[in-house]
């Protein structure tokens, strides 16, 4: 076809190149010094295999496309009929360092689907309670109803810490301390009470700090800090007989979440006043009621899901209830909103990753899934679903690699999505916290 | 204030529980017990039903 076409062509003598002598005169006879028998034995033989080749990435295509070009195989046709001027092979060459993308780092396989799923009858569907905590000891505590389970995630095995009296109960909080050995079980009766999880045994009961149940427990070493129905929040040193050093007041409703940042100087409260509060203890003195260091009312729902960064300081992350669905970034220095990320939904529990730059969420209705941010672009990694109800209660194992997750649905799921220990996992272990009750006589 | 649930003790439902216990009826024949915190072996079903949805 292209022999005819050529034939039919008028165009005027000039335009034509200059004709040599030794050129063969004849168009339609092929040029046998011009062929490239090697690629006419490569195309007749192995070039249509490569074709089949899935190419899995972009940039590998643009280098096949540039190969080509440069050594003269992007062609299909086989004979020749005139010799061709040869390419300048620096000029393609020197472009094609330019043109090349950045490699993209592989992304880390995350599963989608739990890697076990525990049964949690009793578990209640209350947006205020914290009824999941996973110890340092490895040892995943859960409160159904009246009753306290740990379960030993190194074993598999199951064991009933308390069952608390009828007129006391049910359980409304639970939270390791530091070192993993002793628990905080915070009750309806407005209670609290301390156990040692080594011996099974009660170690103390906290009282007078709140007017009615304390569904919010953090330590930060030998300070227990209590959140309450009433709004308060109350610091209880544990080694002093009468025990409370501070009382916060600022919310108007019951306190949700409430976390101590990891250098221990600041607390984050959310509550279901839509409010988020920040306290600082080094401005507090003894038995004094103290004013905030932050207020934050850009929340329009109930706040319980909290979380402070691991690798940047003062930072916090917040996620707003139903009618809100935020998650925000807060400067608790300067208190400064950093960041507001809509996710559509409501926002019940944070975790941030130990290792990577990454947020874990879960969220209530409709999905009821967990879903996997990347910080600070916010862009989603991962969407787990599973669950049926709102997924209110997230914990992280100790060498930060498992969640663990329950909601209304009854279930307790474990999924694997902070992916393999990092390599300071030795590092962190070797960090020891010093032993709560070491003062206690004990036959531990 | 949607996401505060006022828990409210089922009395009726306790005492249903305690004379169920009076009666000496075996609670394994009326209903399957759970196991607290038991591996749960339908996950496969759990997650085919959430990919329905």
């Amino acid at each position: 076809m292209d022999s005819g076409m050529r034939a039919t062509c008028t165009v005027p003598e000039h335009f034509l190149p200059r004709k040599l002598s030794k050129q063969n005169l004849d168009r339609f006879i092929p040029n046998r010094s011009a062929k490239d028998f090697d690629f006419a034995n490569y195309a007749l033989t192995q070039g249509s295999k490569r074709n089949l080749d899935e190419v899995t990435s972009a940039s590998r295509k643009a280098y096949m496309t540039q190969l080509a070009v440069v050594m003269n195989q992007n062609r299909t046709r086989i004979l020749a009929f005139r010799n061709k001027p040869k390419s300048l092979l620096s000029t393609n060459h020197s472009d094609s360092p330019h043109q090349n993308p950045k490699p993209v780092k592989p992304r880390r396989y995350i599963p989608q689907n739990s890697e076990r799923v525990l049964d949690a009858p009793g578990l209640r569907d209350d947006f205020s309670l914290n009824l999941l905590d996973w110890g340092s000891a490895n040892v995943l505590a859960i409160a159904l109803g009246d009753t306290v389970y740990l379960w030993d995630a190194s074993s598999g095995s199951t064991s009933e810490l308390v069952t608390i009296d009828e007129d006391k109960g049910p359980v409304t909080s639970i939270n390791w301390t530091q070192d993993g050995l002793d628990l905080a079980v915070g009750l309806d009766n407005s209670e609290v009470q301390l156990w040692d999880c080594v011996s099974n045994r009660q170690v103390r009961t906290l009282r007078g700090g709140h007017e009615s149940r304390v569904g919010s427990l953090a330590w930060d070493n030998h300070i227990l800090t209590t959140g309450g129905m009433d709004g308060k929040i109350v610091n209880n040193d544990v080694r002093i007989r009468s025990s409370i050093v501070e009382t916060y007041l600022g919310h108007t409703e019951e306190v949700c979440g409430l976390k101590w940042s990891e250098s221990g100087n600041k607390q984050a409260s959310g509550g279901n006043d839509n409010v988020v509060h920040i306290w600082d203890r080094s401005l507090a003195s003894s038995k004094q009621t103290r004013q905030w260091l932050h207020r934050f009312e850009e929340h329009t729902a109930a706040v319980r899901a909290l979380a402070w960064c691991p690798f940047q300081a003062s930072l916090l992350a917040t996620g707003g209830g139903v009618g809100d669905g935020k998650i925000k970034f807060w400067n608790t220095h300067t208190g400064a909103c950093l960041n507001s990320v809509e996710t559509g939904s409501q926002v019940c529990s944070l975790l941030w990753s130990q290792s990577e730059r990454e947020l874990l969420s879960s969220h209530g209705f409709t999905q009821n899934q967990l879903t996997l941010w990347k910080y600070p672009s916010m862009s989603k990694m991962a969407e787990l679903n599973g669950h049926t109800s709102r997924v209110l209660f997230m914990a992280q194992s100790p060498n930060g690699c498992t969640v663990a997750s329950a909601a209304g649905d009854e279930n307790l799921r474990l999924w694997n999505v902070f992916g393999e220990p990092p390599k300071t996992t030795k590092k962190a272990a070797s960090k020891k916290y010093p032993e709560l009750f070491s003062h206690v006589n004990s036959l531990r | 204030m949607m996401e505060q649930e006022i828990w409210v003790r089922v009395t009726r439902a306790a005492a249903k529980r305690k004379a169920s216990t009076a009666m000496g009826i075996d609670e394994d024949r009326l209903n399957k017990k759970r196991v607290f915190l038991g591996e749960l072996l339908n996950v496969s079903n759990v997650n085919l039903l959430s990919n329905l949805n």
